[in-house]
C-alpha cells in the first residue's frame, strides 16, 4: 500500500502524529485534506490535541482558512434550519434532521470543522407535497431541470433538491433514505419512531444514535462500493466514537442493524473505520455485525484505492461540494462576485461545468428504466 | 393590555459604522450576512433596540424624548419603520 | 534566485518535472505543466520573482491538455489544483491567460487569513489608493497606467487587506490584465513596459498582460496603508473629474466587490470598517491617463501632508500635555 496515500488516514486516526512532520510531508498533507474537505476537520484535531505549536508557520495560515470556512458554514447551517423549521410548522408533522445537518443540530463532535453541501430533511411521505407548497411560498424552489425533474417525482417518487431563489441553499426533502428491498418493512415508519427531538425546535428531530450510523454506513456503502470518499467515513468515525461512551451502544447498533437490514453496511463501516481511522470497535460488535454479511465481496484493493485522497484520479464531483459552498453564501447586498463580474472569464467558466458535471453525477447514480421495469415485473 | 414588544435576538447581534457627517449608517448582521444601508433614525432605532428591547411607544419616546405620541404616529412609526426591519430578519417581535 | 536566473531549457524541464516553486506575494506557488510554450511565458512574466527553496507550497498547480480527442485538433489547456478541475478547458494559446485566472481562483477562494477585495491596488509616498472592480469601470487600465508611471503595484484584481493590521494592504505583485482597447493604449502609453502573449478570442476578447515592475516585485513584501479609495469610471471624451463621495455608502460597494467578507463575518466587517476609517472616498471620471495621472499624484500627496498635519498637532499637542 502506498504509505504516502495513507497520510491522511494514518494522522486523522493519530494526530499526535503530527508533531515533527517535515514541511514535504505537512505539504502532501495540507493537500490530501484539502481534496478531501477535510482541512477544517485537521484543525479541529491540532485545537484538541493542542498540537498548534507544532505546526510550521507556512502551513498554519491553510487551517486557519479552513477553520473559518467551516465555522460560516456552521452558522449557515444553523440560519437556514431555523428558517426552514420555521416555514415547515405549519405541517404539524415531525421534522427529521439528517447528516451535516444533525451533527450541527444535535451538537455532535462530528459537526466540529465541517462543511456542508446542502441540508436534507425527512417528512412523511404523504405530507411531501403540502411541504414542497409551504417552501416555494418562501421561495425554495426546484432547481432540476424539466426532465430531471420528472425523473425524481415520476420514477423515483422523490423531490428534486429545492434551491432558494435568492441565497441558493439546496435542501434534499426526503421521505424515504434508506434502500427499499423486499425483505424490510416500511422502514422510514421505524426510523421516525425511534427519532430522537431536538431541544429549541418543536418539530425537529434527529434519527436516534443507531439509526444515524446506520444511515451513515448505508450511504457510504451501498451497492458494496465504497462512493463517498474520506470525509464521510471521518463523519462514521466521530459517531461511533460518541456514541460508544454509552457501552449499550454496540449490541443496540448489531441488533438495529439486523431488524433494518443493513448489516452488510454496517459490517463495512466498522471494517474500515477500523482499519484506516483506527475506532476501537469491540470485537463482539464486528464479530455479530459479521455474520449475516457476505464475505468477500469486495477487493480491499480497490476499497483503499477509492480511499486514495492525493493520487486519486480526482473527478470533478470532488470539487461540486465546493461550488456548493460558493453559492451558498449570500447576503442581501453581498453576492459572489463570481456571479456579478461578468467579465471575468474564470467565473463563467467556472459555473456551467459544476452544474453540469452534478448532474452526470446524478445520472451515474440513477438506476436505468430498463432496471426498474424489470424490477416492477418481478413484483 | 398586551403589547408588541420588538428586541435584536442574541444569536443575531448587529454591528455598526457611521462616519461624522454622514447621514447613511452601514448596518451588518454576521448570522445572515446581510448588510444594510440605513439612515439615521434607522441606526438609532436597532441601536436602541440592541441595547434593550422595547415596545413602538417606549422606543418613539427614547427617540423623540420632547415629541408628544399619537396613536397615529406610533403606528405609522412602527409599520414604515419597525415592520420593515422585522421583514429585512432584523429585529423580532414578542407579544407581551 | 530569481526565476529569470533559469536558463528556458532549464526552467521548461524543471516545469515539465518537479514543478517551479516560486514567491507571488506572501504566497508559494508551484507551476507543473506538459505544455511547450508556458514555460517561456513564465520566465517573461515571473522573471523577477524569487524562487522558493522550501519544501511547502500554498497552491500546487498545473495546467496541461485535456486527455482526448482534442489533441491535435483545436487542442486545450486544462488547469487544475491537487487534481481539482475548476475550470472548463481553453483553447491552447490562452494557457497563461488561464494560469492566470487559476492562480486568482486559488488566492480568493483559499486565503481566509485575509479579507479579499476584487480591486487594484497602487501606493506612492507610503500611502494606498484602492480602486474597486465593478465592470467596465476601466481600472486595470488606470492602474497599469499609474504603475507605468512609477507607482507602486500592490495588486490589480486581488487586494490583500489585513484582519490584522488596522487598514494595511499585503501586496500580491502580479501581471496587470488587459482588455482589447486597453491593451493599444497602455503599448504606447508605456512602451517599455514589459507585455505578455496575447489570447484572441476570450470569453471578454482580447487579454494581454503587463508585467509587473521589477520594484514591485522586489518590494513584494512591503504593505501599504489604505488612504484613498476611488471608484473609476472610463468615460470617452470626458475631463478628468474626482467627486468626493460618502463613506458608508462606499463600505457597501466594497463589500460587494468582496470574495469573503461573509466568511469572515465580524472580521471581515472590522477590516472594512478601518479601510473607510482611514480613506477618503471619491468618484472618478476620466479619458485620458496623461490628464488623470497627475491629479491623482497630487491628491494623494495632499492627503499625506494632511495627515502628517494632523499627526504632528496631535504630537505636538501630547508634548505640551505630557
Amino acid at each position: 500500500m502506498d504509505k504516502q496515500a495513507l497520510l491522511l488516514f494514518s494522522l486523522l486516526a493519530n494526530p499526535r502524529q503530527m508533531v515533527g512532520l517535515d514541511l514535504q510531508t505537512w505539504d502532501v498533507f495540507i493537500r490530501q485534506a484539502r481534496n478531501a474537505d477535510l482541512l477544517g476537520r485537521v484543525y479541529e484535531l491540532v485545537a484538541e490535541h493542542q498540537l498548534f505549536d507544532d505546526v510550521p508557520l507556512p502551513v498554519r495560515p491553510h487551517l486557519l482558512s479552513a477553520r473559518r470556512v467551516a465555522r460560516r458554514h456552521s452558522a449557515m447551517v444553523r440560519f437556514e434550519l431555523g428558517n426552514l423549521l420555521g416555514i415547515l410548522t405549519k405541517l404539524e408533522t415531525p421534522i427529521v434532521v439528517l447528516k451535516g445537518a444533525a451533527y450541527v443540530l444535535a451538537g455532535l463532535p462530528a459537526a466540529a470543522g465541517r462543511v456542508f453541501s446542502d441540508i436534507d430533511l425527512m417528512v412523511a411521505k404523504d405530507r411531501l407535497d403540502e411541504a414542497e407548497k409551504l417552501l416555494k411560498v418562501q421561495a425554495w424552489i426546484a432547481s432540476a431541470n424539466s426532465y430531471d425533474d420528472k425523473y425524481y417525482r415520476k420514477w423515483m417518487h422523490e423531490l428534486p433538491p429545492l434551491q432558494h431563489l435568492k441565497r441558493h441553499t439546496l435542501l434534499d426533502l426526503h421521505h424515504a433514505i434508506l434502500p427499499q428491498t423486499a425483505r424490510l418493512k416500511p422502514n422510514s415508519a421505524e426510523l421516525f419512531t425511534a427519532a430522537v427531538p431536538v431541544d429549541g425546535y418543536p418539530n425537529a428531530f434527529v434519527l436516534c444514535p443507531e439509526d444515524m450510523v446506520l444511515h451513515s454506513a448505508t450511504h457510504l456503502f451501498q451497492d458494496d462500493e465504497f462512493k463517498h470518499g474520506a470525509r464521510d467515513l471521518v463523519d462514521l468515525d466521530s459517531l461511533l466514537r460518541h456514541f460508544a461512551k454509552d457501552e449499550a451502544f454496540w449490541p443496540r447498533l448489531v441488533q438495529r442493524g439486523e431488524v433494518m437490514g443493513l448489516s452488510r453496511p454496517l459490517y463495512y463501516a466498522l471494517r474500515f473505520c477500523q482499519r484506516l481511522l483506527a475506532t476501537p470497535v469491540p470485537e463482539s460488535a464486528m464479530a455479530q455485525a459479521a455474520r449475516p454479511a457476505r464475505p468477500l465481496a469486495f477487493c480491499m484493493d480497490k476499497l483503499f484505492e477509492r480511499a486514495l485522497v492525493a493520487d486519486h484520479p480526482l473527478c470533478v464531483d470532488r470539487f461540486t461540494g465546493l461550488a456548493k459552498w460558493l453559492l451558498y453564501i449570500r447576503s442581501h447586498y453581498l453576492r459572489m462576485p463570481f456571479h456579478l463580474l461578468l467579465p471575468h472569464l474564470f467565473h463563467k467558466a467556472f459555473i456551467s461545468p459544476i452544474n453540469a458535471r452534478r448532474e452526470e453525477k446524478k445520472a451515474e447514480n440513477r438506476p436505468t428504466i430498463e432496471g426498474l421495469i424489470a424490477e416492477n415485473k418481478a413484483k | 393590555m398586551p403589547s408588541l414588544t420588538w428586541y435584536i435576538n442574541d444569536d443575531n447581534p448587529l454591528f455598526f459604522a457611521g462616519w461624522p457627517a454622514e447621514d447613511a449608517v452601514v448596518v451588518y448582521q454576521s448570522s445572515s450576512g446581510d448588510t444594510h444601508l440605513v439612515n439615521e433614525l434607522g441606526a438609532a432605532v436597532l441601536e436602541s433596540l440592541q441595547a434593550s428591547p422595547a415596545t413602538a411607544t417606549t422606543l418613539f419616546k427614547r427617540l423623540y424624548p420632547s415629541e408628544s405620541l399619537s396613536n397615529v404616529a406610533i403606528n405609522k412609526f412602527s409599520n414604515n419603520l419597525l415592520v420593515n426591519f422585522e421583514q429585512l430578519g432584523l429585529i423580532e417581535k414578542t407579544l407581551s | 534566485m530569481i526565476v529569470a536566473d533559469y536558463s528556458e531549457q532549464a526552467l521548461q524541464d524543471l516545469i515539465a518535472g518537479s514543478g517551479l516553486r516560486f514567491e507571488v506575494g506572501p504566497f508559494t506557488v508551484c507551476l507543473q505543466s506538459s505544455l511547450d510554450k508556458l514555460a517561456a511565458d513564465i520566465r517573461l512574466m515571473y522573471g523577477a520573482y524569487s524562487v522558493s527553496t522550501q519544501p511547502f507550497a500554498d497552491f500546487h498547480v498545473r495546467l496541461d491538455q485535456p486527455f482526448g480527442l482534442r489533441r491535435w485538433f483545436r487542442p486545450q489547456t486544462n488547469f487544475t489544483q491537487d487534481g481539482r478541475t475548476p475550470f472548463k478547458p481553453l483553447p491552447l494559446d490562452q494557457s497563461f491567460a488561464m494560469f492566470e485566472w487559476g492562480l486568482n481562483w486559488c488566492v480568493s477562494s483559499q486565503s481566509h487569513q485575509y479579507l479579499i477585495v476584487h480591486a487594484a491596488v497602487v501606493e506612492r509616498g507610503g500611502l494606498a489608493l484602492i480602486m474597486p472592480a465593478p465592470p467596465g469601470s476601466g481600472k486595470s487600465t488606470l492602474c497599469a497606467g499609474l504603475v507605468a508611471r512609477g507607482w507602486r503595484l500592490l495588486t490589480d484584481e486581488l487586494a490583500l487587506i489585513s484582519l490584522e493590521l488596522p487598514g494595511e494592504v499585503i501586496a500580491l505583485p502580479r501581471p496587470v490584465s488587459l482588455k482589447n482597447e486597453s491593451i493599444e493604449v497602455i503599448r504606447k502609453f508605456a512602451p517599455q513596459q514589459v507585455m505578455g502573449p496575447i489570447a484572441h478570442d476570450t470569453a471578454k476578447g482580447t487579454v494581454a498582460h503587463m508585467a509587473a515592475p521589477r520594484e514591485s516585485v522586489q518590494r513584494g513584501g512591503e504593505t501599504a496603508a489604505s488612504r484613498l479609495l476611488i471608484f473609476p469610471k472610463y468615460t470617452p471624451g470626458s475631463s478628468t473629474q474626482i467627486t468626493p463621495r460618502q463613506k458608508a455608502a462606499s463600505f457597501m460597494e466594497l463589500a460587494d466587490q468582496s470574495f469573503n467578507f461573509n466568511i469572515l463575518g465580524e472580521l471581515g466587517f472590522q477590516a472594512l470598517r478601518q479601510v473607510l476609517d482611514n480613506c477618503d472616498c471619491y468618484d472618478l471620471s476620466y479619458s485620458d491617463l496623461d490628464d488623470v495621472i497627475p491629479e491623482l499624484e497630487q491628491l494623494i500627496d495632499k492627503s499625506g501632508e494632511s495627515a502628517e498635519l494632523v499627526g504632528a498637532l496631535v504630537n505636538s499637542t501630547a508634548a505640551v500635555d505630557g
